[in-house]
């Protein structure tokens, strides 16, 4: 009864944090987006007056945007597979084996999480221009690798450890090949962390702007930068409103993705190493 | 058929968990490694699987020499502790998992599959995940499944110990059913005294590494050699002896915790000081029992500690007469003694065994 009662109140405080946090700018970002420009969108009024797709039209028409778009979505996925493919050694050696200075190798493994990203961009930048590298794609994708590599090691390096080595024995044991190792007892273990690592990768790189906007500017944008832009010196917050959903939008629906996927990673997987 | 020589195994860390083990098994046979946990049993069989390569000795099957051969190209297959069943996989998928490895042809892999379905009874459960079996049904499943392998040997590792005691009885049955069936050798690995004795044909008792000693059910029971194999199997009276005397006709007599008593052995007591065995139920009930009025030799009155009644037999727990300290046990079928009164009793000398010298 009193548990029923805490758990209640707590529910209330979720939920108000919640609207406080979530909807109401979200609800605040859209109404922004639809307002019509013939007629502004002042206090006390507390709907647009007048609204409309105009902005929306604008900001597709006569902006960076569709290239941001082409930018972010083509760097986004590059990154998440190339961090996938570096990190996935080391979170096999973290997540298989015991060995001397594992600790030391895991908090290093998550140094760059807590360096602030304007740092590393900042000294990423005078780094790839002294090794002469002049390509803003690349550099930017080489910066968000290791800006997101902590993510994914730490990912999957759980993924590893829940693969069962009584699985492993049980295999060669029947006579598998490496292969069919993999395929019968290390891939149903991995998929849901693989796939987590490169949802949270992709969206965070979709997201980063301080290493995009060194790296990248002038002339290559992505979707942040392009929004940063609008926030600046000629600021246009229904812009600012039309960019932000673009932004945001797919990444929640790519979250509710990975929301399920980690749900259906199966417990029976979740046991010991034998 | 399988012979293991003088094998030892030291790991990374120094830890030396097989010290010069050796075993033979011909076709067919069922050799149980009986011993604590931590003795060294998975270790062997794992050397034998091929998981593990030995520091020293030799593993060979049917002549030849595979002791740096990898699990898949070895003639054995294992049923593992944890059932090690692929998760994923229905009961079916689990089962032909081996001969799709082997590129076994299409007709025979399934002849096998619903032969053996058959034999572990599962033809009902055959496209359930192994999660939702019952932890015999998914005994069975591992059983099969090693079996569908064809394998001159199985190598079963504690495969009844998470399995609830009734269950264990009727699995052991089949065991030892599919074996006869098949023809397999099988080394099984327990640390349940009674399950070794009730399976094997041979019994290998292993301590800390080492065999402790091996011999057939019956010999390991009735002839225990030291003291932990006495212990171990059947928990037996140990008492310490000095030897006072021969009498020319194997007969010894010996000077223990609770009295002077004759012990009848073909093979002369190790050293002048030894320890000396006895088993609970080798003791015949002196007063008001059916055969004893104190004719019999070994005659030995202690007072009941405690008594347990345990439906076909009695256990009296008593103080040893010349150093209460020590207890001895009796099994018997007459009941009618209580605590604090004293129970006199005989044990037939030929039913005391000399054991290994009592360290100084
Ligand atoms: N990989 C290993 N490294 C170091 N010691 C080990 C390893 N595997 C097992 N041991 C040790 O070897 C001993 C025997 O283990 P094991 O063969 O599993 O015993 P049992 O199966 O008889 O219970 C134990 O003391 C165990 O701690
Ligand atoms: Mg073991």
């Amino acid at each position: 009864m009193r548990a029923g009662t805490i758990n209640r109140i707590l529910i209330v405080v979720l939920i108000g944090v919640c609207v406080l946090w979530l909807v109401i700018p979200f609800a605040m970002a859209i109404l922004w987006s639809i307002v019509d420009p013939s007629q502004a969108w002042s206090y006390p009024d507390l709907f647009p007056a007048r609204v409309s797709f105009q902005r929306w039209v604008d900001v597709w028409q006569n902006t960076a945007l569709k290239d941001a778009l082409v930018n972010s979505y083509t760097l986004a996925p590059s990154v998440a597979i190339t961090t996938l493919l570096l990190a996935t050694p080391t979170a096999y050696a973290i997540g298989r084996f015991e060995f001397p200075g594992k600790t030391a190798v895991q908090v290093l493994s998550l140094l760059p999480l807590v360096v602030p990203g304007f740092v590393i961009a900042v000294f990423m930048a005078s780094l790839l221009l002294n090794l002469g590298l002049y390509n803003r794609f690349a550099s930017i994708m080489l910066g968000h690798c290791v800006l997101f590599l902590p993510y994914a090691i730490r990912i999957l390096s759980v993924s590893f450890g829940l693969v069962r080595q009584d699985l492993i024995d049980a295999a060669r044991d029947l006579g598998a090949s490496p292969w069919a190792r993999f395929h019968a007892v290390y891939w149903p273990a991995l998929k849901p962390g693989v796939l987590a690592a490169l949802i949270i990768v992709f969206i965070q790189s979709i997201e980063e702007f301080a290493l995009a906007f060194i790296l990248g500017s002038p002339d290559f944008t992505t979707v942040p930068t392009i929004l940063y832009s609008f926030l600046g010196f000629n600021f246009v917050r229904s812009n600012a409103a039309v960019v932000s959903l673009i932004l945001v939008v797919p990444n929640v629906a790519l979250m509710l993705v990975l929301e399920r996927l980690l749900k259906s990673a199966n417990p029976a997987m979740v046991s010991g190493k034998g | 058929m399988l012979r293991v020589d003088d094998v030892t195994k030291t790991f990374e860390d120094g830890f030396r968990a097989l010290k010069g083990v050796s075993l033979n098994a011909g076709r067919g046979d069922f050799v149980t490694l009986l011993g604590p946990s931590g003795c060294g049993k998975t270790t062997l069989l794992k050397v034998v699987a091929g998981f593990l390569t030995p520091t020293e000795g030799t593993v060979s099957i049917d002549g030849a020499d595979v002791t740096r051969e990898p699990p898949e190209r070895r003639d054995t297959a294992m049923c593992f502790q944890s059932y090690a069943l692929f998760p994923h996989m229905t009961v079916a998928q689990n089962i032909e998992f081996g001969p799709r490895q082997n590129r076994v042809a299409k007709d025979e892999r399934l002849a096998r599959l619903n032969a053996l379905l058959t034999q572990v009874d599962l033809e009902a459960h055959q496209h359930k995940l192994p999660n939702a079996l019952s932890g015999g049904q998914q005994q069975r499943v591992a059983l099969a499944r090693a079996l569908a392998m064809r394998p001159g040997i199985v190598l079963f590792d504690e495969p009844l110990s998470n399995l609830d005691a009734k269950l264990r009885d009727q699995v052991r049955i089949e065991i030892r059913a599919l074996q006869r069936e098949h023809g397999f050798t099988a080394i099984y690995v327990t640390h349940d005294q009674a399950e070794a004795l009730a399976m094997s044909d041979h019994v290998l008792v292993m301590r800390e590494g080492a065999v402790e000693q091996e011999g057939a059910p019956e010999e390991i029971y009735t002839a225990p050699r030291t003291s932990f194999v006495a212990d171990f199997i059947g928990a037996a009276n140990l008492l310490t002896g000095t030897v006072l005397g021969e009498d020319g006709q194997g007969r010894w007599q010996v000077q223990t915790e609770m009295g002077t008593v004759k012990v009848a052995s073909d093979e002369p007591p190790v050293a002048p000081s030894v320890h000396v065995s006895w088993r609970p139920e080798d003791a015949v009930l002196a007063n008001g029992s059916a055969n004893g009025s104190g004719t019999g030799e070994n005659l030995i009155q202690a007072p009941i500690v405690a008594r347990v009644y345990q439906g076909s037999f009695t256990e009296y727990v008593l103080d040893a007469p010349e150093r209460p300290a020590v207890s001895l046990r009796v099994h018997a079928t007459q009941f009618g003694a209580r605590e604090g009164e004293t129970l006199a009793f005989h044990v037939p000398p030929d039913r005391l065994r000399f054991l290994e010298q009592v360290a100084s």
